[in-house]
């Protein structure tokens, strides 16, 4: 039994685009990245699991259990962080959370003062009164105090400050060694590296590609750009790896797709005065799929 | 019983609001009976001036303003009918759009609950509010007319008249419900629920004043509820007391039906 599995899942409202003939697989006890530009189908994804939408056609299990029939069922095992946060206004941070607990018949006090404490959230203020990135740390106690058995995360750290995101990512990887399976979606490659263990990418709709994180990272290339403290410039770079160099003036710009170590080597011994070295765009990545994709 | 309790808490204060305000009108609508009682044989020349079909419209030519009960069916009956059937569409109207205006539905929809679970709580609750309203405001209504009264008056007759007014309302309150599956924005469902509430009081008053037109008495609950007919016979129709159960059940069953299949992406 898988923890997610989707069979030729399709979503369109109207014209617009939606999600077409998705085929997702993720194992229980995976973290699995879903990963795509905005507006590529993830949230849709997410809420067609979550049947807060309808599948036009096609169908959908979680825990072996139909997303549309089951949901009930299936939400007892679930906990879910959406992108936006948005709660009822009149209650405190404690009133939501008692009020998320009563609905799964358990007992979260133990669970919920651990998350608490590590994410420091002040339980006894009004949500109105808090944050974004206080109400996301609510969002985040509000889906894991029930030690849930899949864990779904819709752009999770959106609002939250590097600190609490490191926090964040520790507990989703103590939830993941607790044996829960995780499905993180997010449109920024990096944090998606940080932690998952397989990769999907969507776009316009489509599962394009689905990988294990170290073939992505393998195949990753960077953006370098160089100033040279000469105004003509650094000249043409012969090493392995570069590609599409163009040179403006003092400015050498390339992709790089070869070893880190070779590459600093090189640049060592030339004039450069200054040095930018970058992850490229998830677009300019999607880009390299896409073409490898129609290649095939 | 979770999002039941939590709805009553959540309603509390427009309950509240609606219950006193309602009360204090007709307490002062009541207030003003003794002095009308008094001049009624000049009030009713005054009348005479009216056009027929305006008299008729407003019930003043068949009740008379001494009775206690005519002149609770012509001075206050209308009023309190069209106020509290704008309170009975808001609250119906919303109580579930209220969680997709606020994006809050996202957050119960996550929880093991299905949407029929909610629904049904939810329509609990506007029952329970709407039931104690007009337990309050008709036992305030009672109590005036009581201490007010310079004749005796048939007490069944005026619960009756309170049993009308109680079931228009349910029917705003199951339309509104309906109405609020598909129209779910704050701003658009406050204009919506007076517009509804005040186009069926104007239908029911058009029946009333031409023949032609007798007909759209039954388009509009208002005219389920007419204090002169009420008063006149003694009781309400039962045809209409059947109407009005036929839409709330349909109106209710069709916020199940439709709410169930909804997309919701709030």
């Amino acid at each position: 039994m898988n923890a997610i599995e989707t069979r030729k899942m399709t979503k369109s409202y109207g014209k617009a685009r939606g999600i077409i003939d998705l085929d997702l697989v993720v194992s229980q006890g995976e973290i699995f990245g879903f990963i795509g530009p905005n507006g590529a189908g993830k949230s849709t994804t997410i809420k067609t699991l979550l049947n807060f939408i309808h599948p036009t056609m096609g169908s959908a299990e979680i825990l072996g259990m139909d997303v549309v029939k089951d949901t009930v069922r299936i939400k007892k095992e679930i906990g879910y962080i959406p992108s936006e946060v948005s709660y009822y206004d009149d209650m405190t941070a404690k009133q939501l959370l008692d009020y998320s607990a009563g609905f799964y018949g358990k007992d979260c006090t133990a669970r919920r003062k651990q998350l608490c404490e590590l994410l420091g959230v002040e339980v006894g203020r009004k949500i109105e009164d808090l944050s974004l990135g206080n109400r996301k740390k609510v969002a985040i106690v509000q889906a894991l105090q029930h030690s849930p058995a899949v864990i779904i995360l819709d752009e999770p750290t959106s609002g939250l400050d590097p600190l609490v995101q490191a926090r964040f990512f520790e507990i989703i990887r103590e939830e993941n060694q607790r044996g829960a399976t995780v499905f993180f979606s997010s449109h920024i490659l990096n944090e998606v590296q940080r932690i998952c263990h397989r990769v999907g990418i969507i776009r316009e709709g489509r599962l394009v590609q689905v990988d294990a994180v170290e073939t992505l990272r393998a195949s990753q290339y960077k953006k370098v750009k160089l100033q040279s403290s000469l105004p003509e410039g650094i000249g043409l770079i012969n090493l392995p790896g570069v590609q599409e160099q163009a040179n403006h003036g003092r400015f050498t710009e390339f992709l790089f797709g070869g070893d880190i170590k070779e590459l600093l080597q090189a640049i060592s011994s030339m004039t450069v005065e200054d040095i930018w070295i970058e992850d490229p765009s998830l677009e300019e990545i999607f880009m390299h799929y896409y073409e490898r994709g129609e290649g095939k | 019983m979770r999002i039941f309790s939590r709805e009553l808490k959540r309603n509390l204060k427009a309950f509240l609001v609606w219950t006193i305000s309602m009360s204090l009108f007709i307490a002062m609508i009541i207030a003003f009976y003794p002095s009308i009682a008094d001049n009624a044989v000049d009030y009713a020349k005054m009348l005479d001036q009216l056009p027929k079909a305006m008299l008729s419209a407003f019930n003043l030519d068949t009740l008379s303003l001494a009775d206690p009960l005519g002149f609770y069916g012509t001075e206050a009956y209308v009023l309190v009918l069209l106020f509290a059937s704008v309170y009975a569409v808001q609250l119906g109207a919303g109580i579930l759009s209220k969680e997709e205006d606020e994006r809050t539905i996202e957050f119960l929809l996550s929880k093991p609950i299905s949407r029929g679970q909610i629904v049904w709580e939810k329509i609990w609750s506007v029952f329970f509010y709407l039931t104690l309203f007009n337990i309050v405001v008709s036992g305030i209504t009672y109590v005036g007319l009581e201490i007010v009264k310079r004749e005796a008056y048939n007490v069944a007759t005026l619960s009756y008249l309170f049993l009308g007014a109680y079931v228009v309302q349910l029917v705003f309150a199951a339309l509104g419900l309906l109405i609020s599956v598909f129209v779910t924005k704050a701003k658009s469902i406050l204009p919506l629920s007076i517009g509804i509430v005040l186009s069926s009081y104007i239908t029911s008053v058009m029946a009333k004043m031409s023949a032609r037109v007798e007909f759209f008495k039954y388009l509009t609950p208002f005219s389920y509820a007419d204090a002169g007919e009420i008063i006149n016979t003694g009781a309400p129709q039962a045809g209409y007391m059947v109407l009005s159960l036929a839409l709330i059940l349909a109106a209710v069953l069709g916020t199940f039906y439709f709410y169930e299949r909804k997309d919701i992406t709030a």
